[in-house]
């Protein structure tokens, strides 16, 4: 049994020995034939498509780097034939490259004026504009004082759309940085008349103003359509009036929007003529007022419409008096009240807004009040200023301002409104009339921009049937709401 | 007896057969077995300089917004692809423009050098000799020891660094794609170097010329950004060679240039590069910021210039600044569109944010970008014309822009801020991602054809592609399929065979058939002696490319072949990007 064992022991060694150089053998074995199936892989290996080895025949050249130097020379009599770019006959037309020809015949006329009549024209003004600062030129024959003073013939600015021929000077920094003085004047016929006289003090930093203002006009369009909530549109008559105006303002923003303002002023006013029938009840042709007004407003929005929201409160609120002060005895106070909220939900200056405002005139003796200084609704955009006159007046707005441009938005607005007698006392709602419109205004504040108006406004609500009785077409300033 | 011709019923007449001669006209249009063009001839030599051309702000300004329009009204234009493209929709070299990383290697090293030799001796003395008489940024005119000449801008307070960081790192990108743009350079210097000419001139407000003086230096060097150390930071740009005639204009062409004949409208690179503007923020790009250089060989050489609007320009007024890139000056379009909507559209301006810590970049971003929308400060008449191919064109021109070109290029401009360097490079692969989605989501993405033999002796042939979409990650590859079809004969009327296949998992931006496509090849329609340019031996090879598992391809591109045979093999003579894709009845 022992010698059984190690003789099996001895062939296991024996047959282990063989059978690892056997293993070793077909290592080897494999390993050459691993290292020649490598050898031929690499001679069969498949090239990346960019390696440059492989054979690229049938792939269109690359582009060359660098240009051919000399390409020749041309006549200025003959340009040079473009070449064929792709190398293949141009497409056909399409029916439409065709049918395109229709309208070019037939518009060819406008074609022709618009292109060089009117374009090439322009530009070529243009371009001689900015190569020899053509514009900056003519103004400068109008301005001295390296530019802090100017005087420029004006017209078309006073009377609306009625003709006008005037003048405008300004003088910056006058005596003091701080000083300016304007004067503009206007003039077409006799009946039309209109001479200003500004002088202003920035104070508080710039944030305040200091204005002495002198003001003469004549004009013979004064509208009138009578007093009090039953004026009708059909009632207007034109009266022409002569006013002197001599005035003193300080007025300052006080943090933000938040601003207030303090008025002295004298006025001489006559009534010259009126076009129509009698003015009802007692009139005063002519009269003098001294008096003075103070108004508050707060704000709580930011004045800066940039990367500010629109949603925020304000509140306006006046009250003056006023004086003749010759033997005639009339005197009255003038309360004027608004509020307004803003709601801008994106913070986009997308904003509704809605603002209230009343208005009324407190005689402090029995004399009839002139007629033009009885309250005048200005907030019913839709009917031209003096539409609406009382010793009260009431009324609210819905608008919807939104940006349209750069500094230019566009706001909808829907107002409700009416002039009454003494303390509202003649007050109904169905006495209110409607108006509306959109009006586009450019500006950098909240509260301050230049706007084009188109607007409407209706009959009084309690009328049998609402109609539409005045349309209104503005361009100017606007402050406040 | 009288004879009297309707003129308006021959009109009409020849209007009906025009239209019917249009829709019969046979449409097989055949590449020439030639290599594609790849040098346009235009830089022959002329006898006299071109009169120098003056273009005016205000008046180009009105021109392009509105008087043009108006001119446009009734001139009813026809929309056509660019004509300055050979075989395979590429634009040849030409005094415009030279094919760099589009489609020749270019390092991010080489791409960051751009047209820049030599740097700028900032020892001194350096000679003012002029002032720059216009434009938004002022500056001046120095000449430096060893002669060169140079165009020197600060960057005002408002964004110090951005303004002389963008004409640097744009003039690089616009180099890069392939556009003649002079060097620019960033140089930080002692101001006590800086000596004025006696006769060196500046102008008065009103154009009248004036002795130059020290004050007018100081204006522009108080503009300038400080370095920590002190010395003051200005954007240099160096003359060019040649004498300067004015700037191109982006219509018509220059009436005294006989080497230029193609409406400028009408020039691919001139419509592409509305997307390269786009990719920069480059606003600006107006005719006033060309130059048309009369060089030393009697042509014109046309160069961009001034890309200093690129990356974010802040004006004192908010809300231009952030309408810029997405709405002209004055867009009459959208001032209409939100007058009547009541501003309730959505004006992707009304949602930017100025990025904290990189606020010279202004309202620079990559998430609101977008390249199809974007617009310059007012309407460009080649843009206005650039069709889909002239945009896909410069979309694989900025598919070649690696992430280290980006930021090689970027580091050129010196900022002093990391984390606003590196903002900068963050936005613009952002907004270059903007780009190539925009290009290759909708139209075709293939590229870099090629024909290859890929086994030496092996005479099959293999054509590959690059799918641009799958590398750069815009699709997932697992989703696209690829379907191929031959047609062949005179007419192109016999269907050769078809493939379809997915990309290669383990490369699968990058994929290659085996041709012929099917069991037939061109060759075998031929006659054994036909030449080797015969009709018969054309075909063409419609791909469809599926990114998502629909039945309607996204894209295609036809190629066009000649078959030479078995051992010559195939010959690439044409690539069509259809704008239509037209699928066959039986796909």
């Amino acid at each position: 049994m022992a010698l059984f064992l190690r003789t099996m022991f001895g062939l296991g060694i024996i047959v282990a020995l063989i059978a690892g150089q056997t293993t070793a053998t077909a290592s080897a074995a494999s390993a050459a034939t691993a290292a020649t199936t490598t050898v031929t892989a690499t001679v069969a290996h498949r090239f990346h498509p960019d390696d440059p080895r492989a054979d690229h025949q049938g792939t269109p050249p690359l582009p060359p780097p660098l240009l051919p130097a000399d390409q020749g020379s041309l006549s200025p009599d003959e340009p040079r034939r473009a070449p064929n770019y792709e190398g293949r006959e141009a497409p056909p037309p399409t029916a439409g490259a065709v049918m395109i020809w229709i309208p070019r015949v037939v518009f060819f006329p406008a074609r022709v004026v618009l292109e060089y009549g009117v374009r090439w024209p322009l530009v070529k003004l243009l371009t001689l504009n900015d190569e020899y600062k053509l514009a900056q030129r003519a103004l400068s024959i109008f301005t001295f004082r390296e530019g802090h003073s100017g005087i420029f013939p004006t017209a078309l600015i006073d009377f609306g759309l009625s003709p006008s021929v005037g003048f405008y000077t300004f003088h910056d920094q006058l005596f003091h940085p701080a000083h300016s003085l304007s004067a503009q004047g206007g003039f077409w016929t006799e009946d039309w008349l209109h001479l200003s006289l500004a002088d202003r003090w920035s104070i508080f930093g710039g944030e305040g103003e200091l204005v002495f203002r002198g003001e003469l006009g004549q004009r013979p369009d004064e509208p009138y359509f009578g007093t009090g909530y039953a004026a009708r549109q059909e009632d207007r008559q034109d009266l022409r009036f002569r006013r002197v105006d001599a005035e003193i303002e300080l007025a300052s923003y006080v943090g933000g929007l938040n601003r207030v303002r303090f008025r002295l002023r004298f006025r001489d006013a006559e009534l010259l003529a009126r076009r129509g029938p009698a003015l009802p009840g007692p009139q005063r042709d002519n009269y003098d007022l001294l008096g003075g007004e103070l108004s508050l407003a707060l704000d709580s929005r930011s004045p800066e419409k940039e990367r500010t929201s629109g949603t925020g409160l304000r509140a306006e609120a006046t009250v003056g008096y006023f004086a003749d002060p010759g033997p005639r005895d009339t005197s009255f106070f003038r309360f004027g009240g608004s509020a307004g909220g803003f709601f801008d939900p994106a913070g986009t200056n997308h904003v509704l807004a809605l603002v209230v405002y009343a208005d009324l005139i407190a005689r402090t003796n029995g004399d009839a009040l002139p007629l033009t200084e009885l309250i005048s609704v200005e907030n019913l955009r839709g009917f031209i200023p003096g539409r609406f006159r009382g010793e009260s007046a009431v009324g609210a707005t819905l608008s919807y301002r939104y940006p349209i441009w750069v500094l230019l938005d566009a706001e909808l607005f829907l107002g409700v409104g009416n002039a009454f007698g003494p303390g509202l006392v003649d007050f109904r709602l169905d006495r209110l009339v409607l108006d509306g419109g959109l009006a586009l205004r450019l500006g950098v504040s909240r509260d301050t921009s230049i706007d084009l108006l188109v607007g409407f406004g209706t009959n009084r609500l309690g009328a049998p049937a609402l109609e539409v009785d005045s349309f209104r077409f503005s361009f100017g300033a606007k402050h406040g709401f | 007896m009288g004879f009297r011709v309707n003129w308006l019923r021959v009109w009409a007449g020849g209007l009906a057969a025009g239209v019917l001669l249009a829709a019969c006209a046979p449409q097989i249009r055949r590449f020439p077995l030639s290599p594609p063009l790849w040098i346009d001839p235009d830089q022959a030599s002329l006898a006299a300089a071109p009169a120098k051309y003056y273009s005016g702000l205000i008046a180009d300004g009105a021109d392009q917004i509105v008087l043009r329009p108006l001119g446009d009204l009734f001139a009813f234009p026809s929309p056509g692809e660019a004509v300055n493209v050979n075989a395979l929709d590429e634009v040849p070299a030409s005094s415009w423009f030279q094919n760099r990383i589009g489609l020749l290697p270019l390092t991010p090293e080489e791409a960051a050098r751009g047209p820049c030799k030599d740097a700028i001796d900032t020892r001194g003395p350096w000679t003012v000799f002029a002032a720059k008489p216009n434009g938004a940024n002022p500056g001046f005119f120095i000449r430096t020891p060893d002669g060169r000449r140079y165009l020197l801008k600060g960057d005002g307070a408002l964004q110090p660094e951005r303004n002389t960081a963008a004409d640097v790192i744009g003039s690089k990108f616009y180099y890069a794609a392939g556009y003649n743009v002079p060097c620019y350079q960033i140089a930080t210097f002692d101001p006590r170097i800086l000596a004025v000419d006696p006769k060196a001139m500046a102008e008065d407000e009103l154009g009248r010329p004036r002795p130059m003086t020290a004050a007018d230096v100081n204006t522009v060097i108080s503009a300038c950004a400080r370095s920590k150390e002190g010395l003051y930071r200005a954007g240099m740009s160096e003359f060019v060679d040649g004498k300067p005639i004015g700037p191109f204009r982006y219509e018509g062409t220059r009436g005294d240039d006989a080497n230029d004949v193609i409406d400028h409208r009408d020039r691919r690179e001139l419509r592409g590069a509305k997307v390269l503007a786009a990719f920069l923020g480059h606003f600006d790009s107006r005719e006033q910021n060309s130059l048309d250089v009369w060089t030393k060989g009697n042509y014109v050489r046309h160069y961009y210039i001034d890309f200093g609007s690129s990356f974010g320009s802040r004006w004192p007024i908010d809300a231009m600044s952030r309408r810029l890139g997405y709405s002209y000056y004055f867009d009459v379009q959208h001032v209409a569109e939100d007058l009547v909507s009541l501003g309730l559209l959505y004006r992707p301006w009304d949602h930017l944010e100025i990025n904290p810590g990189s606020e010279i970049f202004g309202y620079f971003e990559d998430q609101q970008f977008n390249p199809t929308d974007w617009r310059g400060g007012y309407p460009n008449p080649a843009f206005q014309r650039a069709t889909r191919r002239d945009q896909l064109w410069m979309a694989r021109i900025l598919s070649r822009f690696t992430p280290e070109h980006i930021a090689a290029i970027v580091k050129t401009a010196r900022l002093s801020e990391p984390r606003g360097e590196a903002w900068l490079i963050q936005t613009l692969i952002g907004r270059r991602q903007r780009v190539l989605e925009d290009a290759f989501l909708h139209d075709d993405p293939l590229d870099h054809w090629q024909l290859v033999r890929r086994t030496p002796g092996d005479l099959a042939q293999s054509l590959c592609f690059e799918d641009l979409a799958i590398k750069h990650g815009l699709v997932d590859s697992t989703q696209t399929t690829y379907k191929l079809r031959f047609y062949g004969g005179e007419g192109l009327r016999d269907f050769l065979g078809w493939l379809q296949f997915p990309p290669d998992p383990g490369h699968p931006e990058r994929s290659c058939a085996l041709l012929p496509i099917g069991y037939r090849r061109p060759a075998q329609l031929a006659r054994p002696d036909a030449p080797d340019d015969d009709p018969s031996r054309y075909g063409v090879l419609k791909v469809y490319v599926h990114h998502t598992r629909s039945f309607w391809p996204g894209s295609g591109v036809n190629l066009h072949f000649y078959d030479l045979g078995p051992e010559r093999g195939y010959v690439l003579v044409g690539l069509e990007r259809p704008g239509k894709i037209e699928i066959p009845s039986d796909y």
